[in-house]
C-alpha cells in the first residue's frame, strides 16, 4: 500500500483551518461593529478576542489561501514527476 | 605497538608487505608506519588499481560519509523561533498599538513620538503575522518535499 506523505496532509489542514478559521473570525467580529442600543458591554474577554481575530484574521486568510496554492502546486509537480518517470504508451 | 615494530621494518618499502606486520584488530584500523614517500604512493597507486584499498584509507571526500539523521541544518532551528517570534511579536505589537489608542488624545499634540510609534506598530503588525505564518508554512513545505516514504 502506497505510504502517504504526513506533511502534506498537515498542511492542507492548516490551510483550510486558516482561511476558515480567519473567515469566522471576521464575521463574527463584525457583529459587534454596530451594536443595537442597550447591548450590554461584552467584557475583557471577548474583547481581548476581537481585537485578536482583528489582528489575525488578514494574514491569515493570506497564509491559507497560500498555503492551498503551494500545496496545488506541490501536488502538480508530483503528478509531472510521476508522468515523466511512467513508460510512454 | 606499531611504532615499535616499524623500526625493524625496512623503511624503504610499505611495512605490511614485510614478514612480521601484524594488522592490530582495533575499530580505528591504525595507519602502516610510514614509509619512506615513494614506496608509500606506489603502494597506494597499487592498492587503488587492484581495488584492494581500506575504506580508512581513501582520502576523506571519497570516503562514503556516514549516516546521520534527517537533515541537522541549523538554519531550520533558526527559522522556526523567527517564525515565532514575528508572530508572537507581531499580535504583540498591535495590542499595544491598540492600547495606545485610548491613553491619549487623538486631536491634540499633532506627530508626537508616541503617535509615530503606534503608527509605525499598526503597519508593521499585519506583515510581521503574515510573513511568520507564512515561514512556518515554509519551513512544514520543505519537510512535506523531503519526506520519502520508510521502506
Amino acid at each position: 500500500m502506497k505510504k502517504r506523505n504526513p506533511w502534506i496532509g498537515a498542511l492542507w489542514t492548516i490551510g483550510v483551518v486558516l482561511v476558515v478559521g480567519a473567515y469566522s473570525a471576521g464575521v463574527w467580529q463584525s457583529t459587534f461593529f454596530y451594536p443595537p442600543p442597550g447591548r450590554p458591554d461584552p467584557g475583557p474577554v471577548v474583547g481581548f478576542l476581537q481585537a485578536l481575530a482583528d489582528t489575525l484574521k488578514g494574514p491569515a486568510l493570506l497564509v491559507g489561501f497560500g498555503t492551498i496554492a503551494g500545496l496545488l502546486f506541490l501536488h502538480a509537480r508530483n503528478h509531472a514527476r510521476r508522468a515523466t518517470k511512467k513508460p510512454s504508451r | 605497538m606499531n611504532r615499535i615494530v616499524a623500526e625493524n621494518f625496512d623503511p624503504r618499502f610499505d611495512a605490511r608487505f614485510q614478514p612480521g606486520f601484524e594488522q592490530k584488530a582495533e575499530t580505528h584500523a591504525p595507519r602502516p608506519p610510514a614509509p619512506v614517500a615513494g614506496a608509500r604512493d606506489r603502494a597506494a597507486h597499487d592498492e587503488a588499481a587492484h581495488g584492494t584499498m581500506a575504506p580508512e584509507d581513501l582520502a576523506p571526500e571519497e570516503a562514503e560519509p556516514a549516516e546521520v539523521g534527517p537533515d541537522p541544518n541549523p538554519f531550520e532551528r533558526t527559522l522556526w523561533v523567527f517564525a515565532a517570534v514575528l508572530i508572537v511579536g507581531g499580535v504583540a505589537v498591535a495590542f499595544w498599538a491598540n492600547g495606545l489608542n485610548y491613553s491619549q488624545s487623538a486631536i491634540d499634540g499633532g506627530w508626537t513620538w508616541p503617535r509615530i510609534l503606534q503608527s509605525s506598530g499598526w503597519a508593521l503588525s499585519g506583515p510581521m503575522v503574515t510573513v511568520g505564518l507564512a515561514t512556518g508554512v515554509g519551513l512544514l513545505f520543505r519537510r512535506a518535499m523531503s519526506w520519502s516514504p520508510p521502506e
